[in-house]
This record gives C-alpha cells, sequence and structure tokens, in this order.
C-alpha cells in the first residue's frame, strides 16, 4: 500500500515536472529584433502580440541596437546574431544579401510579397520584405516658420541661418539630402557632382551637424532649430505628440525610404521567421501598422483613410512621384562619399 | 607680528578652499541641470521647468527599469571583483619585478584602455562566433568582457599606491619575523588600500556605464541599464531618462560613501 | 636646505629581490586574461586592416592602403592630430583640476568625507541625459553660460562653446575628473605625511613644502591620473560626438561611423591599431620620464 502510494506521489511529480516541458515544446519561440522607446509598445500592441494570439506562439522581443549596430552584429556574428527577424533599412539589407548573411525572401517563402509594389521590391533586394515605406520630408516649426516651405532651397536661405539641422553623412538622410541637391541642380543620384557644390554653403547655414535622428530632436524641442530633413514617419509621431511642428514634401519632390524584415543566415525558426513575416505583409497588418506607427505601406490592395494617405505613401500615384534610391549604389560609394563629405564639414 | 602669521596662514588655506569648491561646482553644476530636470512635469525635456512633479521618478520606479538597473549593478560588482583580483596582481608585477618583457607587460596590462569600446565588442563577439563560443552571450560574456575593459584602471591605481609605498617599512615588518604573507596583510595591504579602493570603484562605475561594449554581448532578456537607455534613446531624449539618471546616481553614491564609512578606504594611514 | 632634500629622498623602490616563480605567478593570470579576451579578438579583427575595401565590400587582397591612407592624406592626419591635442590639453586639466580636490580629500579631517569621496564619482556616473542635454542648456549660445556672463557685462557677443573642440574639452575634462582624483588620492595616501612636517621643520615654507617634497612623492599619481585621462579621452566617443557635433572628428568618432555607418571594417581597424599604438606609446613615454625621476610608471 505505501509502495503504490509512494509509486503514484512520483509519477504525479514526474507528471507535474513534465507538463511544463511539453508545453514548452509546444509554444513555438521567435526572436524579433527591432527598435526600443515608444516604438516597443506600438510594434507589440500591432503586431506582436496578435501574432502570438494567432498562431499561439511567443516572440521575444529584443529592442537592442540601431538598424547600423544591428547589422554590424549580423556581420560580426557571420549571420547569427540569435535573432529569428531583423528590422533594417533597405541599405543594410542589400548588403547584408551580398555578403551572404541574409535569406532570401522569396514569394514561396513569404507568399505575401507578391503584393508588393515591383518598384519597392526591387529597391529593397531579395533579401528585404517591405513592411513600411518612408520618406524623407521637410520638418519645420510652425511658429517661426509662416507661411510652409515649399522648396528644400530654404535649408539654404540666409534667413534661417543657425535654425538648421543638417544629418551627417553616417544617416542616409544626408545622402538622400545630397541626392535631392543634384535633382535641383541638373543632376542626379548617378551624377552628384551639382549636389556636391551645394555642401559647403549648407555647412554654413547649419546650426549643428547630427548622426543620429534622435540626437536632432531636443534641437526642435527647444526651438534652437527650426528646419530639418526627417523622416515622415518620425515626424508625425512627434506632431502628435505635441511638438509645434509639421512636415511636408517640398515641390521639388523627395526620396523614399524602405524599411525591411530580414531574416539572418543563422537564425534558429526559420519558417516561423518566414510565417511571420508574411503575417505582418498581410492586407490586414498592412493597414494597421501604417497607422500605428504613421508610415506608409508598400502593399498594393491596403485601404486606408484619407487624412492618413494624404499624409504618407499608400499609393502607386504616391509611389510614382518618389525617387526611389538605388541602394546597389549607395552601398558601392558610401566609403567615398563619406569620406568626401567629412573633408567638406569637419573644420 | 602674529597676525601678519595668522593671515599668512589662513589666506592660502581659505584661497585653497576656494578652488576646491569651484572645481566641486564645475563637477555639479551640470548634473545640477540633469537634477532640475528630472522634476519637471512637462513630456519634454525643459530647463528651467516650467511646472515641477515627480511623476518622472514614478515612471523610473518600475520593473522595466529596475531589472536591467540590477543586472548593472551585480554585473559591475562582480567585473569589479576579477578586475581588482586581476589587476593589482598585474599592478605587482610590474612594480616590484624587474624582469625581460615588464615593459611589454605594462603595455598589455593597459591595452584595453586605448581602444574605443565599440572596436572590442565587435572584435568579441567575432571572436566567440569564430570559436564556437557564442553560447556566452549574455551575462557571462558581459562579465568577461567588462571584467576585461577594467582591468587596467585597477592595475594602474595600485600601480600608483604601491609606488608610494616605503619598502622599509616591509623590511622592518620582515626583521621583526613577520611571515610574507603577515606582512602583505598588515603592511602593504592597509597602505595600498587607498589604490584598490580607487580601481575597484573606477571598475565599477566603467562597467555600470558601458554601452558600446555591452551592445554586441546582451542577449533579449538580459540587458543592461545603459542599453535599456539606449535603446528608449531611438525616440529622443526623454525626462523620464533623466529620473533614471539621477536614481541611478544617487543608488551608487550612497553604496560607495557607505563602502567607503564601513572600509574607510580613504584613512589617512600614517598620520594616525 | 640640503636638509630637506634629504628628508624627501626616494623611498628605496623597487628591489629586484623576487623569484621569476613569483613574478610569472603574478602576471600570467591578468596577462593571459588580457590575451583571450582582448588581444586575440582584436588581432582577429585588425587582420581587416591590411584588406583591401572595394565598393562597399572587402577584397581578399593583401594592402597597406588603409594605413597609407590615414597616414597620408592630409584630412586623417589631422585627425590624428586634433585627437592627440585635444587627449593632451584634456589630461593636462584633469590632472590640474584633480590634484587639489585629491589634496583636499587626503587631508580633510571631516566626518562627511565618505560623502565627498563618493561625490567625485558623480561625473562619470552621470550619464547620457547629461551628455546629449545638460550641456546644451549650460553651453550653448543661449545657454546659461553665455546669459549669465552677459547679464553681468563680462561679454558683448556670445561665447561659441558648444560643436567645436572647446566644447570636447570642457565635457571630457567633467567626465574624466573622477578618475584623476582617485589616482592622485593613491598617491597622496600612500605618502608618509611626516615627511612634509620634516621638511617644515627644517625650515621650508608651506609652498616649498609642496614644491619640494609632496609634488615630487606624488608623481606616480600625477603620471597615472595624466595617462589615464590621456587614454580615457582618445578612446572616447559619446563625448565628443554629442558635444562635438559632427563637425569635430576624432579618431574614435571615425571609427565609430567607418565601423557602424560606412561600414568601412577595413580603413575603421586601421584606425583602431593607430590609436593602440599611439596611446601605449605615450605610456612608455611617461613610464621613460617618470623613471628618470625615480617615479616608475
Amino acid at each position: 500500500m505505501k509502495w503504490r502510494a509512494a509509486t503514484v506521489a512520483v509519477m504525479v511529480v514526474l507528471a507535474g515536472g513534465l507538463v511544463p516541458l511539453v508545453r514548452a515544446g509546444a509554444v513555438r519561440e521567435l526572436v524579433v529584433n527591432a527598435y526600443g522607446g515608444e516604438y516597443e509598445e506600438i510594434i507589440k500592441a500591432a503586431i506582436l502580440r496578435p501574432f502570438e494570439q494567432a498562431r499561439n506562439v511567443r516572440i521575444v522581443y529584443d529592442p537592442t541596437g540601431s538598424a547600423s549596430a544591428d547589422f554590424a552584429k549580423i556581420r560580426a556574428t557571420r549571420g547569427d546574431p540569435g535573432w529569428d527577424v531583423v528590422v533594417m533599412t533597405a541599405p543594410e539589407s542589400i548588403i547584408g544579401c551580398q555578403m551572404a548573411l541574409l535569406e532570401r525572401l522569396s514569394e514561396d517563402r513569404v507568399p505575401n510579397q507578391k503584393f508588393i509594389y515591383h518598384e519597392v521590391r526591387n529597391g529593397a533586394g531579395p533579401c528585404g520584405a517591405v513592411q513600411e515605406l518612408q520618406y524623407m520630408s521637410l520638418m519645420y516649426n510652425t511658429r517661426n516658420i509662416t507661411p510652409p516651405p515649399t522648396s528644400w532651397r530654404i535649408l539654404w536661405d540666409a534667413k534661417y541661418k543657425g535654425r538648421i539641422i543638417v544629418p551627417d553623412i553616417g544617416n542616409i538622410l544626408a545622402v538622400y539630402l545630397l541626392f535631392m541637391a543634384a535633382y535641383m541642380n541638373g543632376g542626379d543620384q548617378h551624377n552628384l557632382e551639382p549636389g556636391w557644390a551645394q555642401i559647403p554653403a549648407l555647412r554654413d547655414n547649419a546650426l549643428a551637424v547630427i548622426e543620429s535622428s534622435a540626437d536632432m530632436v531636443p534641437y526642435f524641442e527647444r526651438g534652437q532649430a527650426w528646419l530639418l530633413p526627417y523622416w515622415d514617419g518620425r515626424a508625425h509621431y512627434y506632431k502628435n505628440r505635441g511638438l509645434p511642428i509639421d512636415f511636408l514634401i517640398p515641390q521639388e519632390g523627395t526620396v523614399g525610404l524602405i524599411n525591411t524584415l530580414n531574416v539572418p543566415v543563422g537564425a534558429k525558426n526559420k519558417e516561423l521567421a518566414y510565417e511571420f513575416i508574411n503575417f505582418w505583409l498581410s492586407k490586414e497588418m498592412q493597414e494597421k501598422w501604417a497607422q500605428a506607427y504613421t508610415v506608409g505601406t508598400a502593399r498594393v490592395d491596403t485601404v486606408l483613410p484619407h487624412e492618413h494617405s494624404q499624409r504618407h505613401v499608400t499609393s502607386i500615384r504616391q509611389l510614382k512621384t518618389l525617387k526611389i534610391p538605388d541602394f546597389l549604389y549607395i552601398g558601392q560609394k558610401r566609403a567615398e562619399w563619406a569620406e568626401r563629405w567629412k573633408k567638406i564639414m569637419v573644420r | 607680528m602674529p597676525v601678519q602669521r595668522m593671515i599668512e596662514r589662513t589666506l592660502p588655506r581659505a584661497a585653497f578652499t576656494l578652488v576646491v569648491l569651484a572645481i566641486y561646482a564645475f563637477m555639479f553644476l551640470p548634473i545640477a541641470v540633469v537634477l532640475v530636470t528630472s522634476v519637471g512635469a512637462s513630456r519634454y525635456l525643459e530647463f528651467p521647468p516650467r511646472a515641477l512633479s515627480l511623476r518622472w521618478y514614478q515612471a523610473a520606479l518600475v520593473k522595466d527599469w529596475i531589472e536591467p538597473a540590477w543586472v548593472s549593478f551585480n554585473l559591475a560588482l562582480m567585473s569589479a571583483g576579477i578586475a581588482t583580483l586581476l589587476g593589482s596582481a598585474g599592478a605587482f608585477a610590474i612594480v616590484r619585478h624587474r624582469f625581460r618583457g615588464r615593459d611589454a607587460i605594462a603595455a598589455l596590462l593597459h591595452s584595453p584602455l586605448a581602444i574605443p569600446s565599440i572596436v572590442a565588442g565587435v572584435a568579441i563577439v567575432q571572436f566567440f562566433t569564430v570559436v564556437g563560443a557564442k553560447w556566452l552571450l549574455g551575462f557571462p560574456a558581459l562579465l568577461l568582457a567588462h571584467a576585461m575593459e577594467t582591468i587596467p584602471f585597477v592595475t594602474r591605481t595600485v600601480s600608483v599606491s604601491l609606488l608610494g609605498v616605503d619598502r622599509t617599512l616591509e623590511q622592518a615588518a620582515m626583521n621583526l619575523g613577520a611571515r610574507r604573507w603577515q606582512m602583505l596583510r598588515y603592511v602593504t595591504l592597509p597602505l595600498i588600500k587607498p589604490g584598490l579602493f580607487a580601481g575597484a570603484a573606477f571598475a565599477f562605475v566603467v562597467s555600470f556605464n558601458n554601452v558600446n561594449l555591452s551592445l554586441f554581448l546582451v542577449r533579449p532578456g538580459v540587458i543592461t541599464l545603459p542599453i535599456r537607455i539606449m535603446n528608449f534613446l531611438e525616440f529622443g531624449v526623454a525626462p523620464v531618462l533623466a529620473a533614471v539618471n539621477i536614481l541611478s546616481l544617487a543608488a551608487v553614491l550612497v553604496v560607495v560613501a557607505v563602502a567607503e564609512r564601513v572600509g574607510g578606504f580613504t584613512k589617512f594611514l600614517y598620520g594616525q | 636646505m640640503t636638509g630637506v632634500r634629504d628628508a624627501l629622498a626616494m623611498p628605496a623602490a623597487t628591489v629586484p629581490r623576487r623569484s621569476l616563480a613569483g613574478y610569472l605567478l603574478l602576471a600570467l593570470p591578468p596577462a593571459a586574461y588580457l590575451v583571450i579576451i582582448f588581444i586575440i579578438p582584436l588581432a582577429l579583427l585588425a587582420v581587416l586592416s591590411l584588406l583591401r575595401h572595394e565598393a562597399g565590400l572587402i577584397v581578399n587582397q593583401p594592402t597597406l592602403e588603409n594605413y597609407a591612407q590615414l597616414l597620408g592624406d592630409a584630412y586623417y592626419v589631422r585627425v590624428i592630430y586634433r585627437t592627440l591635442g585635444t587627449s593632451l590639453v584634456v589630461a593636462i586639466f584633469v590632472t590640474f583640476l584633480s590634484y587639489p580636490v585629491a589634496y583636499f580629500l587626503t587631508r580633510t579631517r571631516t566626518t562627511w568625507k565618505p560623502v565627498l569621496v563618493a561625490l567625485v564619482l558623480a561625473p562619470e556616473l552621470s550619464g547620457v541625459v547629461l551628455r546629449t542635454y545638460g550641456w546644451l542648456v549650460i553651453l550653448e549660445p543661449e545657454g546659461l553660460l553665455n546669459t549669465v556672463l552677459q547679464r553681468l557685462g563680462l561679454l558683448d557677443a556670445p561665447l561659441k562653446l558648444v560643436h567645436n573642440y572647446t566644447a570636447v574639452t570642457i565635457g571630457l575634462t567633467h567626465v574624466l575628473l573622477t578618475f584623476g582624483v582617485f589616482t592622485i588620492m593613491a598617491s597622496l595616501q600612500a605618502m608618509d605625511p611626516t615627511l612634509e612636517l620634516a621638511a617644515q621643520n627644517l625650515g621650508a615654507n608651506r609652498v616649498q613644502t609642496f614644491l619640494r617634497v609632496t609634488l615630487p612623492l606624488t608623481l606616480p599619481g600625477i603620471l597615472g591620473s595624466f595617462f589615464l585621462a590621456f587614454a580615457l579621452a582618445a578612446g572616447a566617443y559619446a563625448t565628443p560626438a554629442i558635444l562635438g557635433g559632427k563637425t569635430v572628428e576624432v579618431m574614435s568618432t571615425l571609427i565609430y561611423t567607418q565601423l557602424l555607418y560606412i561600414l568601412n571594417w577595413p580603413l575603421a581597424s586601421a584606425a583602431a591599431v593607430i590609436l593602440l599604438l599611439i596611446v601605449l606609446t605615450t605610456l612608455m613615454l611617461l613610464g621613460r620620464f617618470g623613471h628618470r625621476r625615480g617615479a616608475v610608471l
């Protein structure tokens, strides 16, 4: 009798011990790396939790590192940074693809890829799935700049000397600004000389030259800076937070930014990663994400409220007005441009 | 004559005190700005704040900040421990011994100081990948790297202390029949205690503040306070960061002040 | 006066009498640790500095052109000089400002001493908000300092104190004071203060005593503070990047930008190797200087 009770007790304990193991086996885990701060709250509510519920998986979210730091980690770990999915901008995705550090995201892996505008997919390269579209907007202080600016040339206007933030060459915004300076003066992406000629005057008009997008904001918050080329998504976010700012596309047009989801070659749960990316590219999630993070979408069939689609890129008509950069070319030329830029900027 | 004497004695002392006060002011003025900002009520950093509130302290005292702070605290404590052991052994070797290759050893022991820690971070994560030790990422890798980064501080300060120690005191202890460990324990150790304290304190704060080394060595779920702050910074400098700064600063200062009080590390040894 | 000189005679330091075994026992653990956790990883990365970087990718082709670029191009040479210059100035400021505080903390008998000692750690702990925001509020053209100076009538036009080497020097001096004060304290406290009394009894005044007794005896602390501040200033990233803005370039910001943004790892690692050599050379030079003065570094 005693032995039987003991055996049963042992069995119960063992079974109790096994339950969590079995459950841990059943609940799949996915490690997603993106950004921190308030982005973390937005992505968790809009994308991560719905995916966890829909697929009965657990997402481990890693907010550590900017896209550049993420790429450095992927490169240093030979494509095995410990994440299954990582959010990066197209330039990193394309170079990562060239270095064979990222998986190719074909339509059989991510079926929703076929709903993404071809222009954008081509721009992002074979390893990046485009989950959002942004553009370089002209952000301005509404108290000090009236009426709203109409041209990028305002950045060179001596009237606003010392009120302008210029992004540094490490930030892709600087490359875009260089492109616009070239376009405005008879050049283009592959003929930048007319743009380069404008950079010394831009430097002389600047309050500060800053690398990280986050470091630029305090100057705006305190009213020191009034004009800044900035991403539409974040500009909208700060506007919604109550800062006296607005953003627009000047008459000369602007350059688009492609953000991508990527799977490092060393990822542990590739199938689930593809599933997650496909989920994010679905119509429903694209509409939701665009509104949650105030950005554009590259999916053809999304329907968004007028006040949103007015300000962000959501249609082929808007997409056609954007200049889509040749990221492959940027990747090849970046080091050379950086050196030339530094030699102008550094005193 | 006595009056003149008094002036001669007190004037330099007063001037000296003034200089010291001015330097303390230089150390504290910028921190005072952060302190004042941290009690502002606005959603942005404001100086001076238009309305006062402790809401950002409330926002800072939550799990999301306390957990990484606890990781950082433990990490800093353990790396300071390892660095103190290894770094002071190194200091004894380079100060007390004359052998060929001493310069090379001295250079080696100081070399982590000479490299921006972002380079060390990339180098170490790449090394762990190449030798198949990626499983170390997270706390073990952070500990190994932070101890590496902080060894030079201990080596430097303990060397400085050792160089000032009058060797005749040690000789006297040995002559009086002390064993070598007794001499170390009762003569040398008390004399180099300030150097050990300074080195350990440096190691602690350098580890506690490190961003660029940790950036590559953390893994999801185990992040340090500076990394949490850096992630938060992605969306700009928020007032909650000022509160986090002030709280972690105050916590570390209290720990150090108590350690100093209890340990008496910076007592004036010979005179008393 | 010769009496004073006798009284301050150097302690009979560093008698070579220990065994090789004892030396190895002490030197080997830290040396081995640093070789494994630092030197080998760094060497693996530094190999890249000998490879060609072309059109955004590393080409498997040995070359010295990264070093040639850094040491030959006038722009990069200027960056190296600026790094050296800024770090030297910071090291001098730190040491000068740290000495009085260290002296005060060593000699004071106030019960607040533990608090005063702990407070010295504050600059190093003051963190990112100070760096990104606190200094701007103080130093910018419409900031605290310029406003106060202008109200007092000391200035006509605001001084330019942000986004230049002045700002970097101020910021680095502030954050590195911690290291200067504690290092000099370690030296002051190991010194036998009766030597000062002896000098005074022999007729030296305060200033003479300080210059001829205290200062020489604390030379290891002074050199130690100088070296730490120099090395840390040369390697610091956050302060030059934020307070200097991107119109300032030093070795560490160059390395950071190339490593993370421009992705030219060969150039970044060549710059890191050069920086390492600069700092270790400084250590050797200070060691020689100290050795001549009887204070081995």
